[in-house]
């Protein structure tokens, strides 16, 4: 009994050194620079596979594993720098979040990039032969490697903290995570120091990764999921802090290991992001981490440009067109006998309208939301358990679905609204993972097998008025427009009359609020609006329509499952905004239709598209922050009366600018 | 004087976005003097100090220092040239030791300037001395005030801009704070001081500068100013 609670806590403390090593990179560099690293996990991943590469190709053996702990990490150091040089620096001076923005991209790459040369399959280091037994000791046998992590990672932790303290860098970097700008006051060029955070963080994490793949079995998948309890961490420590990280690290890794898992393992994934969202509300700086002041925090997010080209009028009759022609794409499938459209359109109109309620809030009171799944996954899991439980009309279910993500999206504002910024990024993501992990948790969503609509029968109308789709049929033409056709059609209005509502509301004086918090929040206040108050409507607004776009998922799947409110939809919500353009309501919907059109056209190409389409939103992050939409009026004093720029479909409404000869 | 003047700032105008700050604001300091910025709340002082230390960037005029121009240089490289930075509120770092925050200042600063080792600022401020190894968040609000002069020393300085060095300090630190500006200069150091208490200045400065929105409104000696009830009443309020 002893003897387990001890190889238990070995094992926390064993994981918990892992995450110590992550998360002090992570810290630092947040610290520092301000840059929160989505890309952190991905390169512990890439460490792990270098590692892996350098073994077999030198032979298994104590040499080549020692040779591969200090190459792959001193390898994953120098790409680290390239990164900073080339992706990171150029958005110093912006808001903090395109950071955010940029290593997520990040993230989408080096993760396709890992498959694309190593492929999909698990592995585990091989260990050299001392490394394999165990070790006899208190009447135990303790596994070696466990002995191996805890040594080599409590000398990597006690190296990084010698460096910090008794180094002329690490007095350079403490200092710099106090008060960047007082540094520069005292002819410290700290800039050049950035490089070699970014670095050292980048070789740390790749160290941690590769003992990790030591001890279990890794696959590519691993960044995605060590990288939320490293953010976790350096919350609960504190952003920017070492010695957090180290306290933070080892807390989560015994918390989960020696505790929850052996004892409570229901509660397994959800404890750490109570933790998470009790240590923001009650302590946004952490355990150990020190109020910080707000540099460049204040710098705007940019906005879509794309209104003024346009007269107004114009613009109304494109966007009838554009209806007119998406109204048309069942028909014209139908025609041509190809129902694939039918379905990829439901798709790109589900996601549309779920980035168009994503940025109702970011490009509206440019509060970022990092866990936006968290309601797209409640509007799911509500329609479908309506369904199966409560009614078996489809207009009521999608009725709950909005009104249960209100609710929720009500009360995580209430929480979350008053911490700004990073913070408040960090707390959506808490509360979406919490959801995350409480799906597979909870008997009545089904677990990981999640949950189906077939065998059960429902309808669209209310009060048994109405019919399943499947029944109707409208005969245009030679094509019969039944079941899913159908569906395209009611997500097609959901949207459009979304768009409508949503128009209507920022025209009314509560959307001429959001644009002044927009534009500067301070003097919004100053006019006596409490802004709180104000984004906390406008967070409820966006999660009502995000529960919409999530009912519409789980019907259009006719399933769910809990990766509807996994963090990367979360992310994939942000990149199609982005690529659209934040701030316009139209641009979501272009973004949702170039990011899944791109999708469609490079999977002929490649497996991983992933890859191309993270580039692509990593220069739209670097060069285009304002979006698709912006490049007219970016292009029109160039090339008067010039074609479009692109031929994406979802483009469609640049077309019109052939006629701003100007 | 017929010197060259050591800092010389020329129809300088700056500000924060479309907030115009600094209009049209000309000063200049010779080699070995106090000069004092003096004005009320908002009038530009800290501001000026910005634009000197390029912190912000001035919209228009020219920043001179020992002749060559420094209007476009940004805080690390007017450091470098020889001008320190004591900011307002001090910004020490809090979780640095003292003598941490003195070996960073030593890692800074101007390399063609002769600088005080940590060792000599230590025995010119006894204070700090004994709580070299304690946080700087530990010291009171006159010590923290030391310990910014400290910085700029060891960091090497022929010019020092001090921005308000007795804001929110009791009495009688005030005076040491006094004591220590006029031994610095002394021993030929120059300042450059910005304050809202006029007495401070009255007793300091060889020159003043009285700045009122924006706008540099008078120039006279101690003596002038002093004498100068008008001046006084009209841009500080106070009666000498």
């Amino acid at each position: 009994m002893l003897g387990t609670a001890i190889q238990q806590l070995l094992d926390g403390i064993t994981l918990g050194l892992v995450y110590v090593l992550l998360a002090a990179g992570l810290s630092v560099i947040f610290g520092v620079m301000n840059v929160i690293n989505f890309a952190h996990g991905e390169l512990a991943v890439l460490g792990a596979y270098l590692a892996v590469a350098l073994t077999i190709q030198t032979g298994i053996g104590s040499t080549a594993f020692v040779a591969a702990l200090v190459i792959a990490p001193f390898l994953v150091g120098i790409i680290g720098v390239a990164l900073e040089r080339y992706t990171v620096q150029p958005l110093y001076g912006r808001n903090p979040l395109y950071h955010i923005l940029l290593t997520f991209g990040l993230v989408l790459v080096i993760n396709d990039l890992v498959y694309l040369i190593w492929g999909t399959g698990s592995f585990r280091l091989p260990r050299p032969g001392v490394l394999t037994g165990t070790i006899g000791a208190f009447g135990l046998g303790i596994s070696s490697y466990n002995v191996f992590m805890i040594v080599s990672g409590t000398l990597m932790a006690f190296a990084v903290w010698a460096l910090l303290e008794y180094t002329k860098y690490g007095l350079i970097i403490r200092a710099g995570s106090q008060d960047r700008q007082m540094v520069r006051n005292l002819g410290i060029e700290i800039d050049r120091y950035y490089s070699l955070v970014f670095g050292v963080g980048a070789g740390l994490a790749a160290f941690a990764g590769i003992i990790l793949a030591g001890n279990r079995q890794a696959n590519p998948e691993l960044g995605m999921s060590i990288i939320i309890p490293a953010f976790v961490i350096v919350v609960l420590g504190g952003l920017g802090s070492f010695k957090g990280a180290v306290v933070g690290g080892l807390l989560v890794g015994i918390l989960q290991e020696s505790i929850l898992r052996p004892w409570v393992p229901w509660l397994e994934g959800m404890v750490i992001f109570v933790l998470m969202i009790a240590i923001l509300l009650i302590r946004p700086h952490g355990l150990f981490g020190t109020e910080l002041a707000e540099e460049g925090g204040s710098e705007r997010l940019l906005a879509g440009r794309a209104g003024g080209l346009l007269e107004r009028e114009t613009r109304l009759k494109l966007g009838l067109v554009m209806i007119g022609v998406l109204a048309l794409v069942p028909i014209v499938a139908g025609l041509l006998g190809n129902q694939f459209w039918v379905t990829f359109g439901s798709r790109v109109l589900v996601w549309a309208l779920f980035a168009l309620s994503l940025d109702f809030v970011m490009g509206y009171t440019g509060l970022v939301s990092l866990g936006h799944a968290l309601f797209l996954g409640l509007g799911a899991y509500a329609v479908v358990l309506g369904l199966i439980h409560v009614t078996s009309s489809v207009f009521v279910a999608l009725a709950l679905a909005i009104a249960l993500s209100a609710a929720i999206a009500w009360i995580v504002g209430f929480l979350s609204i008053r911490v700004a910024g990073v913070y408040f990024a960090m707390i959506t993501l808490a509360f979406a993972e919490l959801y995350y992990n409480l799906l597979y948790r909870l008997e009545i969503t089904g677990g990981s097998e999640g949950l189906g609509l077939i065998g059960h029968d429902y309808y669209y109308g209310i009060a048994g008025v109405g019919a399943s789709l499947d029944d109707v049929a409208f005969f245009v033409g030679p094509v019969v427009l039944t079941g899913h056709s159908l569906f395209y059609y009611v997500v097609l209005g959901a949207l459009v009359a979304s768009y409508f509502v949503t128009r209507r509301m920022l025209q009314s004086p509560f959307g001429s609020v959001l644009k002044s918090i927009r534009e500067n929040e301070e003097r919004a206040t100053f006019l006596g609006y409490n802004t709180i108050v104000y984004k906390r409507r406008a967070f409820v607004v966006s999660g009502a329509f995000a529960g919409l776009a999530g009912g519409l998922f789980a019907l259009n799947n006719a399933f769910v499952s809990p990766s509807a409110a996994e963090w990367l939809k979360s992310g994939e919500v942000i990149v199609m905004v982005i690529l659209g353009g934040m701030g316009t309501l139209y641009g979501p919907i272009i973004g949702a239709g170039a990011f899944f059109g791109l999708e469609q056209l490079l999977t002929h190409y490649t497996g991983r598209w992933r890859l191309v389409l993270g580039t692509i939103f990593v220069l739209f992050v670097i060069f285009l922050p304002r979006g698709l939409v912006s490049v007219p009026t970016m292009l029109a004093p160039y090339l008067p009366g010039g074609p479009g720029p692109a031929a994406d479909p979802g483009q469609l409404p640049e077309e019109a600018k052939t006629e701003g000869d100007d | 004087m017929s010197t060259e003047p050591l800092l010389d700032i020329e129809n300088v105008e700056a500000g924060y976005g479309e907030t115009k700050v600094l209009r049209e604001l000309s000063l200049s300091v010779q080699e070995g003097e106090i000069v004092s910025l003096v004005g009320r709340n908002g009038a530009g002082k800290t501001t000026t100090l910005r634009s000197i230390v390029g912190i912000i960037s001035p919209t228009s005029g020219t920043i001179t220092y020992r002749g060559a121009d420094i209007t476009d240089l940004d805080a690390t490289e007017t450091v470098q040239q020889g001008l320190a930075f004591v900011p307002e509120e001090r910004q020490i770092f809090p979780e640095l030791t003292v003598k941490e925050n003195l070996e960073l200042a030593d890692y800074g600063g101007a390399p063609d300037v002769d600088s005080f080792s940590i060792g000599e600022a230590l025995e010119m401020f006894e204070n700090l001395k004994e709580r070299a190894s304690n946080p700087g968040s530990s010291l009171s609000g006159g010590e923290q005030q030391m310990l910014a002069i400290a910085r700029a020393l060891v960091g090497g300085a022929d010019l020092i801009l001090l921005d308000e060095p007795t804001e929110g300090l009791a009495p009688y630190i005030v005076q040491d704070v006094m004591d220590i500006v006029e031994e610095l200069n002394e021993r030929g150091i120059t300042i450059l001081l910005v304050e809202q208490n006029v007495h401070v200045c009255l007793e300091l400065a060889d020159r003043n500068y009285l700045i009122d929105q924006g706008e540099i409104v008078y120039e006279g000696t101690s003596a002038e100013l002093e004498a100068n009830e008008e001046i006084l009443d009209k841009y500080l309020g106070v009666t000498a």
